[in-house]
């Protein structure tokens, strides 16, 4: 990562803008991982990482050095997530099963790659990653919260209660639904590691 | 617990959340229930494959263009002239001399006004007889010389010179 330093930021002093690049170094990839799990695409991972770091700069004087500012970025790129979709109301999840119409009137279906078909570990790995990156986007943004938060990123559930600004309780049904949810879909992944 | 509120406490139990009796309870109803022992194992095998995907890795750009961003948005108004009073005031060598500037502007002419109005006052009588005096020299039956010498007199007051007491009687 190019650092340009204090010039970049005329406002801030040294100290702060060096605070801020820790921030940074410290966070920034989980954040990053993160948004991509919720958008499920890279440009909008990147778009939503630095939505997050710019609002935390903005009010970076203002932070309380004590407060927790790694669940404050985490609620600011799940609601940020939120908001995106808000503003796109246009963005759907298609089913790849449904046929695509052509300008003559006519269907076509999609061809998708049979994920089962390839042996190779790391095309496997590959389609894994998709597979239950198609999952997560399938569950509705506050269930893919709580279950990126928990799963992926290991938080316990007062932990990400704090970061979403929900009870204990929401976090635990959540959870277990969202979870009912992928098994449903990702059954496959289970038949064939049991059959390998 | 009946069935199906167990159920729900799958996950929980799962991620070790729950309390040391609500997991007794759970185990418990493990030992006879096949159906929460197999969905135990299925949401069990969720969290091990979200577990598993590899770290999205952020592309270089994502924070040159960070900064790109933050650059266009950093907040000008602090960055001119208020930054350099701000930054002044952090030398206390600087603030003290500026501070010295600011009284000694203010307190200056404040002085000087009350010295020239204490002065207006002393001379003010003297202005007064000097013009009298001056118009009075028309008057054919005036003492020409006593008018002279009051006006004289009084130009040495205004002149900040007065006469030594006695001089002229």
């Amino acid at each position: 990562m190019a650092r340009s330093g204090a010039t970049s930021f005329p406002s801030y002093r040294r100290e702060e803008l060096e605070a801020f690049e820790a921030l940074i170094d410290r966070h920034g990839r989980r954040i990053y991982n993160i948004a991509y799990r919720m958008a499920g695409n890279d440009a909008d991972a990147k778009d939503l990482t630095q939505e997050a770091f710019i609002r935390i700069f903005r009010a970076f004087r203002r932070i309380n050095p004590d407060a927790s500012l790694e669940s404050w970025l985490y609620r600011i790129v799940s609601n940020l997530y939120i908001d995106m979709l808000r503003r796109r109301p246009k963005v759907r999840i298609e089913s790849l099963d449904a046929p695509v119409l052509t300008p003559k009137g006519g269907e076509v279906q999609r061809e998708v790659p049979d994920e089962r078909a390839d042996p190779a570990e790391e095309v496997l790995n590959t389609q894994l990653d998709a597979g239950v990156q198609r999952a997560l986007l399938a569950l509705s943004p506050d269930l893919r919260a709580v279950v990126v938060l928990s799963d992926i990123d290991g938080y316990s559930y007062e932990e990400i209660g704090t970061m979403l600004h929900v009870p204990v309780g929401t976090v635990k049904s959540r959870l277990h639904r969202a979870r009912r949810t992928l098994q449903e879909r990702l059954q496959h992944f289970r038949q064939r590691r049991s059959e390998g | 617990m009946g069935h199906a509120r167990l159920e729900r406490q799958l996950s929980a139990f799962l991620d070790n959340e729950l309390t040391a009796d609500d997991a007794q309870e759970v185990r418990a109803h493990l030992e006879t229930c096949v159906a929460c022992r197999e969905e135990l194992q299925r949401l069990e095998h969720v969290k091990r494959l979200l577990g598993s995907l590899p770290e999205r890795a952020p592309a270089p750009q994502v924070w040159e263009e960070l900064r790109e961003r933050l650059d266009a948005q950093a907040p000008r108004e602090s960055a001119g002239v208020l930054e350099a009073i701000r930054n002044a005031f952090r030398r206390p060598a600087l603030a003290l001399a500026a501070a010295a500037i600011v009284v000694l502007l203010i307190a200056v002419p404040l002085v000087k006004g009350r010295i020239d109005r204490l002065r207006a006052a002393e001379v003010g009588p003297d202005v007064f007889v000097r013009e009298h005096a001056l118009s009075a020299v028309a008057d054919p039956f005036a003492d020409r010389a006593y008018v002279g010498l009051l006006v004289t007199d009084a130009n040495l007051v205004l002149i900040s010179e007065p006469r030594s007491r006695g001089s002229v009687r």
